[in-house]
């Protein structure tokens, strides 16, 4: 369980997240919704631990949520290019492992069959001796779902990971999301842009607007109507 | 029911996934695949280090390198440093009787370095863009860089000493070698910088029906001119320590004191020399640092 407990950000004079809780349970994926400049962003660098919030406390199983057990997916992979497909996916042990690993390139054996493994679970087989160059917008995006596994995290999150992917890449992408929640019972945060898709991977919705949460429903009772307010509140 | 629904629709992305990617190779086999290209780059990379050490040392011995020989000289070099370089008292006389000469010395060297990176700027800056594959097309770009690397292929000693004949002893022909040196230099790097820019606004403008030099002008120069101010200012910094050595071979500033100075044997005041061009150095070195520092701060005061 993860526990969202009043958190406040601000930037300047502009209130980014504004007294926001929330619960959100293992093997769930919750899908945030919300126009830009809502809060999505920054309530999922919160959550990573890229941000401190302001105040409020954010605990997993009753402890305060660490970085390397919240794995953030970034809206356009955000891989490292000049590297192969392998050694991005190996990125994601990089906050377990001692420095001098990566200054040599050295990765043990384990770690490596482990990134094949998370590559082969995201659809990605016979892919890791690749440079990240050659691979379209889908395919980074799945790299960037084997790094954050890799990390072994506790919570999954992921920043408008289909943004710029068109629908039906988008949709594969969102499904091997949805399933590495499930399959792991891990906590599942992504946020989303475009309702249609949220509706095939949702089992929860938070929606944001000018920080403030105002929607926080199971997806079974959540309609169109429901997150076309979330669109028009403001 | 509507959870029912879900749940079957999500199955169906789920089976369209995995028979979409399509496991061709089993986990075991990649794993494999990979640890033996990893032990083929380990040993390539351990087969190089290798090489390139006995490389050097080869070349060192054949160079004459000996260490025990230069152990046993150590004292030629411990004297002149410490005993005439190095003694403050000594250095401190050499200084106030030679204050006016190498302040004057100092301050033709950084005009110099100054009418010499004028001189060359605005030729660099044209063959520059000329040299940059976004721009021209290889007929013209191909002449351009290969003129550019045969300048910087000659030493701006070389130069120097040509242009002594030309000009004859003293400045000027520091000044010319100072171009010559920065247009071959900077020409390049104004290239090379020129082709790491996003060229799609270049698109837009070009769309517009804009030509090859108004397009230039509109959507290139901008996107590089923070760039060039920076390696300008550089390029001052670089110039005032080259012409600082300049006059080694005529061309006028602090080399000829410098020089003399050895040829003396007056150790003494090649130190007030050295001295001299480490003020002069490090000064040009902050100022342009600040200017560099004011630019940066401009352009985020401009958003």
């Amino acid at each position: 369980m993860l526990e969202i407990e009043s958190v406040h950000r601000q930037y300047g004079a502009e209130r980014a997240l504004d007294d926001v809780s929330a619960r959100l349970r293992r093997g769930e994926l919750t899908v945030l919704i919300g126009r830009s400049g809502a809060g999505k962003t920054t309530l999922l660098r919160c959550l990573d631990g890229l941000e401190t919030p302001d105040s409020g406390t954010i605990t997993a199983d009753d402890e305060p949520l660490a970085t390397t057990d919240a794995a953030l997916v970034f809206q356009s992979g955000a891989l490292v290019s000049g590297k192969s497909v392998l050694e991005n996916v190996l990125d994601g042990a990089l906050g377990r492992e001692p420095a001098w690993r990566e200054l040599l390139g050295w990765h043990t054996p384990a770690e490596k069959r482990a990134a094949i493994d998370r590559l082969h679970d995201v659809g990605l087989g016979g892919y890791a001796s690749r440079s990240v160059e050659q691979l379209s917008g889908g395919e980074q995006q799945r790299v960037g779902i084997a790094r954050a596994l890799q990390q072994q995290p506790a919570v999954l999150l992921a920043d408008e990971p289909v943004a710029s992917l068109d629908p039906e890449t988008a949709r594969a992408v969102l499904s091997v999301l949805a399933r590495a929640v499930r399959e792991r019972e891990l906590i599942g945060l992504v946020s989303l842009h475009q309702p249609r898709l949220a509706a095939d991977v949702a089992d929860h919705y938070l929606g944001l607007a000018d920080g403030r949460l105002v929607l926080d429903k199971p997806a079974r009772s959540v309609d169109e109507t429901t997150l076309a307010e979330v669109y028009a509140d403001g | 029911m509507a959870d029912d629904d879900r749940t079957d629709r999500r199955q169906k992305a789920g089976n369209r996934e995995t028979a979409g990617s399509g496991d061709k190779v089993t986990v075991d086999a990649e794993f494999e695949q990979v640890q033996q290209q990893w032990r083929r780059r380990l040993a390539g990379r351990v087969g190089l280090v290798a090489g390139v050490s006995v490389g050097v040392l080869v070349a060192a011995r054949w160079l004459g390198f000996d260490l025990v020989y230069l152990y046993a000289h150590r004292g030629n070099l411990i004297d002149v440093l410490f005993g005439e370089m190095l003694a403050p008292e000594a250095l401190w006389t050499q200084l106030q009787g030679d204050g006016p000469m190498l302040a004057s010395a100092a301050v033709e060297t950084l005009a110099i370095a100054a009418v010499g990176t004028a001189l060359g700027l605005p030729v660099a800056l044209l063959l520059g863009v000329l040299a940059a594959n976004t721009v021209t097309p290889p007929t013209v770009r191909r002449p351009v860089r290969l003129l550019l690397g045969g300048l910087r292929a000659v030493p701006s000693m070389v130069y120097a000493l040509l242009f002594v004949i030309l000009a004859g002893l003293g400045a000027v022909a520091g000044a010319l070698a100072i171009a010559i040196g920065t247009i071959g230099d900077l020409g390049r790097l104004f290239a090379d910088e020129m082709e790491e820019i996003d060229e799609t606004p270049v698109e837009a403008v070009r769309s517009t029906g804009a030509g090859l030099v108004s397009a230039t002008a509109a959507a290139r120069l901008p996107q590089v001119a923070s760039a060039y101010l920076a390696w300008t200012l550089f390029y001052l910094e670089i110039n005032a320590r080259k012409s600082s050595v300049l006059g080694i071979v005529g061309a006028g500033g602090l080399g000829f004191p410098l020089i003399m100075a050895f040829r003396a044997r007056n150790y003494t005041r090649v130190m007030a020399v050295v001295l001299t061009i480490l003020v002069l150095v490090v000064s040009v070195e902050t100022v342009a640092n600040w200017l560099r520092g004011r630019l940066k701060g401009g352009r985020r005061a401009d958003r």
